[in-house]
């Protein structure tokens, strides 16, 4: 058990180490950017108490898949596996509950370790073998895979946009087409295995422009019950929006050069650092837009060579 | 033909791959067998393009640029993608359009199930499916028959003759001798990065000969079962 706790810990060092980080400056970003956003959340939120033991165990269950929970339970005993559950689980909630402890919520420090431990006996939240249906099959990749995983978001955010219209708040309905956008990109976070950029028989332009005509196509399928309230909304302001959609349709370029700007690896510095600096400052696309293509097109080149 | 010349790997200042030359003709089939470690699949992967190397790999046709099918050794499926799109995936990377996915569905495996779900012979039979619907010119299988059922078996040793007969050019690796035996035309030693011995059909007893000698060389005495 000892050794299972070491090794998680040189994992997560080899982790950081693998991002181009120094560890322990990467140990120091991750405690200060924690200690930040936690204090945003007791800031901004009433009842952040709760909300924040929710998060904690939301965190905790990340860990529950199937895959794992299997390997754990084929290499250790019984006894040992629900102790180490028990265990990994605590130290998981540990951070949330000092900090809640910090903010004198005893009682809510309390009721997380008891129900990061009561989970720490499920087996898994999987929905394993059910085939979620998409609109994607005719181009199957990054949207049937990224859609059924959050297949769920989107009506939340269509009830959002709704609300929005209904209570007159242009802004509501924004919010709700920059996280659809937000979720989309997101699709595009994870670079693929090479057998699945080497099986195309087309040059490195071609495979591109496919790539970022699919991202438009069926983004735009799914963000548009939320434009089309932006339009009812307000005629007046159909230049915002346009500019929103403008930005947003640019953001998902960039995800998709993005994520071939560092291919193969799957560590995705240059995807994470224009996408941050273009949230603070969109123009930039102009710039990193051209930059993402010309460095996708210098990596995918020796892979699509025989096409090239 | 596929003409490989002086194809060479290394890996720092570790060299898998040592100066192999080959000629594979169409409608030929070429079997590779060697240890575990001894570069099988890092020489799939280099005819292939999938790795670099030095020395060339040329389709002597120069009028088609030739496609390739790769089977992995494990293939690799992406969650929550079923099994037919894998295989719309697949054709659309060729640009072939118009398949009737049930109808091609040669190993009747369930395809409207997520394909990561698949057990690993299932997981073959897919990939190898989607391979053969690409159409390619060389096929590339890398233990085509590890993992999967009898029955299986027999049809892939089926789908290798009837590809043979349209002129394909076949490469493919096994740890079941019996299956080379059945399938191929030549046999190729492959150890440490080298070929070893090229034969015929009618000498592959003597490769056979080679490996067990690799095998039980002193290792087994040196082991000393208890």
């Amino acid at each position: 058990m000892k050794f299972y706790f070491t090794l998680q810990c040189k994992r997560i060092y080899r982790h950081i180490d693998e991002f181009g980080i120094i560890p322990i400056v990467g140990f120091a970003i991750i405690i200060a950017l924690f200690i930040v956003v936690s204090q945003r959340i007791f800031q901004n939120l009433s009842n952040a108490s709760y909300f924040y033991v929710g998060i904690g165990v939301a965190f905790s269950i990340t860990f529950l898949s199937t895959k794992r929970i299997t390997f754990l339970k084929m290499t250790f005993p019984n006894r040992s596996f629900h102790y180490i559950r028990i265990l990994e689980n605590t130290l998981l909630a540990l951070p949330f509950s000092s900090f809640l402890i910090y903010k004198q919520a005893y009682i809510e420090a309390l009721l997380l370790h008891v129900l990061v431990i009561v989970t720490a006996f499920f087996k898994n939240f999987e929905v394993k073998n059910r085939t979620i249906p998409t609109p994607f099959g005719k181009k199957p990749f990054e949207f049937s895979i990224g859609f059924r995983k959050t297949f769920w978001v989107f009506p939340i955010l269509y009830t959002f946009a709704c609300i929005g219209l209904y209570v007159a708040n242009y802004n509501l309905i924004v919010f709700s087409l920059i996280a659809a956008f937000v979720c989309c990109m997101s699709y595009y976070s994870k670079p693929e295995p090479l057998f699945y950029v080497w099986i195309y028989k087309k040059t490195t332009k071609a495979f591109l422009l496919d790539k970022i005509k699919t991202a438009f196509l069926f983004s735009t399928f799914l963000l548009f019950p939320i434009v089309i309230l932006l339009f009812i909304f307000s005629v007046k302001k159909i230049d915002t929006t346009l500019i929103f959609l403008a930005i947003g349709y640019g953001f998902m370029v960039l995800a998709v050069l993005g994520k071939y700007a560092n291919y193969p690896s799957s560590v995705p510095i240059f995807q994470a650092f224009t996408l941050v600096f273009s949230f603070m400052f969109p123009p930039l696309l102009i710039l990193f837009i051209p930059l993402a293509y010309h460095r996708a097109t210098k990596n995918l080149n020796s892979i699509l060579s025989c096409y090239a | 033909m596929l003409r490989i010349e002086k194809l060479s790997k290394s890996f720092g200042k570790k060299t898998l791959l040592q100066s192999i030359s080959l000629q594979l003709k169409s409608g030929e089939v070429h079997g590779i067998v060697g240890e575990n470690g001894a570069g099988k699949t890092t020489f799939f992967k280099c005819i292939a393009q999938l790795e670099s190397h030095q020395g060339s790999v040329v389709f002597s046709d120069a009028s088609q640029t030739p496609s390739i099918g790769f089977l992995e050794t494990n293939p690799q499926f992406l969650s929550k993608m079923t099994g037919k799109e894998y295989l719309q995936l697949l054709c659309n990377a060729r640009n072939i359009n118009a398949v009737n996915f049930d109808d091609s569905n040669l190993f009747d495996l369930p395809l409207q199930q997520y394909a990561s779900t698949y057990s690993t012979g299932m997981k073959k039979k897919l990939a190898l499916t989607g391979i053969l619907l690409q159409q390619n010119d060389i096929f590339i299988l890398d233990e085509p028959f590890n993992g999967v059922d009898i029955q299986s078996n027999i049809l892939i040793k089926e789908i290798i003759k009837k590809l043979q007969e349209k002129g394909k050019i076949i490469l493919l690796s096994s740890h079941i001798f019996t299956t080379l035996q059945d399938t191929c035309d030549f046999l190729h030693y492959l150890k440490a990065g080298k070929i070893e011995k090229s034969v015929e059909k009618e000498k592959f007893p003597f490769i056979e000969e080679l490996m067990k000698d690799a095998a039980l060389h002193n290792k087994l005495q040196k082991f000393n079962i208890k």
